[in-house]
């Protein structure tokens, strides 16, 4: 056999190899996505592993830093859905309206429908907001969550949330 | 200044269009002044946008709220330093820093190269000037960052918190340039095919380039994972994040191109993969600004969608059709001179080396763009993290071992006899390594195959420098230090590559260490003056304190002692904190490290009682952590190295040097015992054929006899040669 043969034969072998190997761990480890709309019109999800995503709904954010218990609902076209995450509330989440939009922060929630119909999330993407809403407005809509969004030292007020 | 920088931009979009047509007309017609009109035009570009990008940072300096990009990125109280970054800290700036930076290389190119290149440069400023045109209309006309507002708010919105670090304002800084300078070896590729120059000078021109574009790219990815490892808070430094994985693409696919550069410089091969490496290079920079800057994909780093993205895509679809049809349109300028003679050569691995790396580009590069994809096709899919660590695991664990193997093979023909000699003790060594490490308790496979093969690659290299010094010494008789500073610097872009990759294998190290071995806590109610054990260490929590930084940025933070074995080694200080304007969002995370050559302790602080005396936490082990940034310093220790500009004695024509440096490195060669004496004799004869041939200006026999064959064109310094010789 000619040597440039043997080379491409190699480089197709080695191509082949990883063609397979991509093959099988994609298809191990794809997951699928769905606003929440999507997701309750269609129960026969609920079983299995999703990305949910959906807009933060005001005022419905309750995190306590002392469990790392973390409850939010999000919503997509009216619909919506509880989301419970136990871990470090992410910095960027909260559920205040965002400037550019209106609505509020967009949350993609790894995870699975619970028992109680609230969706168990091990996983939670933030869409990184580029714009916030003036802060007077921000005064009018903040107090949910009983955050202390102004008081200084900052110590006194309940902290991380 | 909004409208001095935007007027400034809108010209320079004309000007660019200019000089890609006066160059590239002016060099095609020959017509030397059009030629010289567009060089000149090319320095303007570069002064407009520099009017353009100065004027941003003046208004960011000048708290001009009336522009929209300053509210949205600066605020008054804002440090200065993080006002300088927020030119570049979100989309528009950033384009505009990416467009000036652009206009900066191609002025550079224009006036430092202008005598190696020749005939090259025009075509190639005329590329470059193409690239300059696109993003003056982005920056331009479609996103603007001089548009403007009135009234003008009294202060800005500022910039976000997570954005406010250092790591931050270098990241994006170095990754720019590293993409901004894989424009040069494409535009000079491109200028080949367009005068249908053979050879490999534009590889020769571009080389320097290439390793500093390279070199960014390198600092540019691992200072951004630096930042995620101190500002993210989930205790990793990378999580095949879609943006992340952007940086990486261009950088797989830059690796491959200098790696397969070397072959085409040495012996004349693989000359169309290396046009289309350096190619797509190229057009992936370009994408991962598109993914990056768009927001096409959900990300924890994206932005808001914006319209750049159909002129981003159009874009791409120029260069890559152009470039492309280039390429097949010229196929012939294209020929191999040589061809692999044995699969066990210096050549062929490096062959492997590249299939390797654009196995792991492809790989990426599908689970990046999955979501894309099936979102055309209808249900958008995503892939998981654990189907990178699946496949890029292996694939990287390959190049190690090839990182070992490789360097000791010789060029054309190593042989597999010689196979026991050279790796014997390396693989003992190796083997050594894997039993301690399984002794030790760290008996996970893949780790103990990470830290095994990670030691037979520094065993391969050190044993490459002491082999080396002692062939040296026993031809020159020089002594083994003298003799041992001539030798790297003689050759130092070898060198300087054995630098580069013991640092990749010091970071191979962290990160196998710290993958395998990550044990993580959480710590919920802790009183102070209560402590909790992580991998064997204590860390006790004193008490919340506070303090307060530049910008009435107030902040939060545990004092927390960590002692081992009952001695203190140091405090962890994990730290929220509170920047005005971002108060709905809550307190931004600063990870508290403590960090050893071992591992690091991580400690994030949750949240705490409004007391103050009662906190939770969330705790890290990371081990060996450290060896990643340690290796970044091996990797641009050993990049300066091999780029830094040597006085080079005028030496003789080009080809001439090359096969002298064959007979050089065949002495070297079998002296270290990387061939066998039978092989060693054939190539001997076949090099002296060569040498004899290009003396007397005949044209020579053998393989490696292009020299010769290229001597008629050449200058006449024969008298060097023979003086060597």
């Amino acid at each position: 056999m000619p040597q440039k043969t043997k080379i491409t034969l190699v480089i197709v072998l080695v191509f082949a190899a990883i063609v397979v190997l991509a093959g099988a761990n994609l298809r191990e480890n794809t997951v699928y996505y769905y606003s929440v709309s999507e997701y309750l019109a269609d129960p026969s999800l609920f079983t299995k592993h999703v990305q949910v995503k959906g807009n933060v709904v005001q005022g419905t954010l309750k995190y306590d830093a002392s469990t790392l218990d973390l409850r939010f609902v999000i919503e997509d076209k009216g619909k919506r859905l509880p989301v419970y995450h136990h871990g470090v509330k992410p910095d960027t989440l909260n559920d205040h309206p965002q400037a550019e939009t209106g609505m509020g922060i967009e949350v993609v929630a790894a995870g699975k429908m619970g028992p109680d119909n609230v969706f168990q999330a091990k996983q939670l993407i933030v869409k990184c907001p580029s714009r916030y809403i003036d802060k007077d407005k921000a005064g009018q809509n903040g107090q949910s969550g009983g955050q202390d969004v102004s008081s200084t030292p900052k110590l006194t007020g309940a902290g991380g949330k | 200044m909004a409208q001095l920088g935007h007027y400034s931009i809108v010209l320079s979009f004309f000007v660019a269009v200019f000089c890609t047509v006066a160059l590239f007309w002016g060099a095609h017609t020959r017509n030397r002044s059009l030629e010289q009109t567009g060089k000149r035009g090319v320095l303007v570009l570069f002064g407009l946008t520099s009017v353009g990008i100065f004027s941003l940072l003046v208004a960011i300096l000048n708290n001009d709220f009336s522009i929209k990009y300053v509210e949205a990125t600066s605020r008054i109280s804002q440090p200065l330093i993080y006002k300088i970054s927020a030119v570049w800290s979100a989309q528009e700036g950033s384009l505009l820093f990416w467009l000036w930076l652009a206009t900066l290389f191609t002025a550079a190119v224009a006036y430092f190269w202008t005598r190696e290149a020749g005939d090259l440069l025009p075509y190639a400023l005329s590329v470059l000037s193409l690239v300059c045109a696109f993003f003056a209309i982005i920056v331009g006309f479609v996103a603007n960052p001089f548009e403007q507002q009135f009234p003008a708010p009294p202060d800005g919105r500022g910039m976000t918190p997570l954005l406010q670090d250092p790591g931050m304002l270098a990241h994006p800084l170095f990754l720019y340039i590293g993409f901004v300078g894989m424009g040069v070896p494409f535009a000079f590729g491109i200028a080949t095919l367009l005068t249908r120059r053979r050879g490999s000078d534009w590889l020769k021109i571009t080389r320097r380039w290439t390793m500093v574009a390279w070199l960014f790219l390198t600092l540019g990815i691992v200072v951004g994972g630096w930042w995620a490892y101190q500002e993210l808070g989930w205790g990793g430094y990378w999580g095949w994040d879609p943006v992340e994985n952007s940086s990486l693409i261009p950088w797989l696919t830059a690796t491959a191109f200098f790696h397969s550069a070397m072959v085409q410089e040495r012996r004349g091969m693989l000359k169309n993969w290396n046009i289309l490496l350096v190619i797509f290079s190229f057009v992936l920079t370009i994408f991962s600004t598109f993914l990056t800057r768009s927001g096409i994909l959900s990300s924890v780093h994206s932005f808001a969608e914006s319209p750049i993205g159909p002129w981003f895509m159009g874009f791409i679809g120029i260069l890559l059709g152009g470039s492309l049809y280039l390429v097949f349109d010229r196929y012939e300028v294209l020929t191999d001179e040589g061809a692999i003679e044995s699969p066990v050569s210096k050549e062929a691995s490096f062959l492997l080396n590249n299939l390797i790396l654009v196995a792991v580009t492809l790989t990426v590069l599908l689970g990046t763009t999955f979501p894309l994809l099936t979102k055309l096709a209808g249900q958008e899919v995503t892939i998981g993290g654990p189907y990178y660590n699946a496949i890029a695991g292996p694939l990287f664990g390959a190049m190690i071992i090839l990182m070992g193997i490789c360097p000791l093979l010789a060029w054309r023909r190593a042989s597999v006899k010689q196979f026991p000699k050279l790796f014997l003790w390396p693989a003992i060594g190796a083997v050594a390594v894997a039993v301690i490490v399984i002794a030790l308790g760290y008996s996970k496979p893949g780790a103990v195959f990470g830290f095994a093969s990670s030691a037979f690659v520094l065993f391969t290299i050190g044993r490459e420098f002491w082999q080396a010094t002692r062939a040296r010494s026993a031809m020159t008789g020089e002594k083994a230090f003298s003799g041992f500073s001539r030798l790297v610097n003689r050759n130092p872009r070898r060198y300087g590559g054995y630098l580069v990759h013991i640092g990749i294998i010091l970071m191979a190290i962290g990160v196998t260490g710290s993958h395998f071995f990550q044990e993580t806590k959480e710590v919920t109610g802790l009183q102070a003056g209560q402590s909790f054990t992580i991998a064997g260490r204590v860390v006790e929590f004193q008490g919340l304190r506070e303090r307060f930084l530049e910008g009435d940025v107030t902040a939060v933070y545990a004092e927390m002692q960590v002692s081992k074995d009952g001695r203190p080694i140091g405090f962890v200080r994990p730290e929220r904190r509170f920047y005005p304007g971002f108060e709905q969002m809550g307190p931004s995370t600063e990870a508290g490290i403590l960090g050893s050559l071992k591992g690091d302790v991580y400690v994030l602080l949750a949240g705490w009682e409004a007391s103050g005396a009662v906190a939770t936490f969330r705790a890290f082990w990371n081990p060996l952590v450290a060896w990643i940034w340690i290796g970044l310093y091996f990797i641009m220790g050993g990049t300066l190295f091999a780029i830094w500009p040597r006085r080079r004695k005028k030496a003789a024509a080009d080809e001439e040097q090359a096969v002298f440096r064959n007979l050089s490195e065949l002495e070297y060669d079998f002296r270290m015992g990387k061939i066998s004496a039978e092989d060693y004799q054939r190539l001997r004869t076949e090099i002296s054929e060569d040498i004899a041939g290009a003396m007397s200006g005949q044209t020579g026999k053998g393989k490696s006899a292009t020299a010769a064959r290229k001597k008629g064109e050449g200058d006449p310094v024969q008298s060097q040669g023979k003086k060597r010789a």
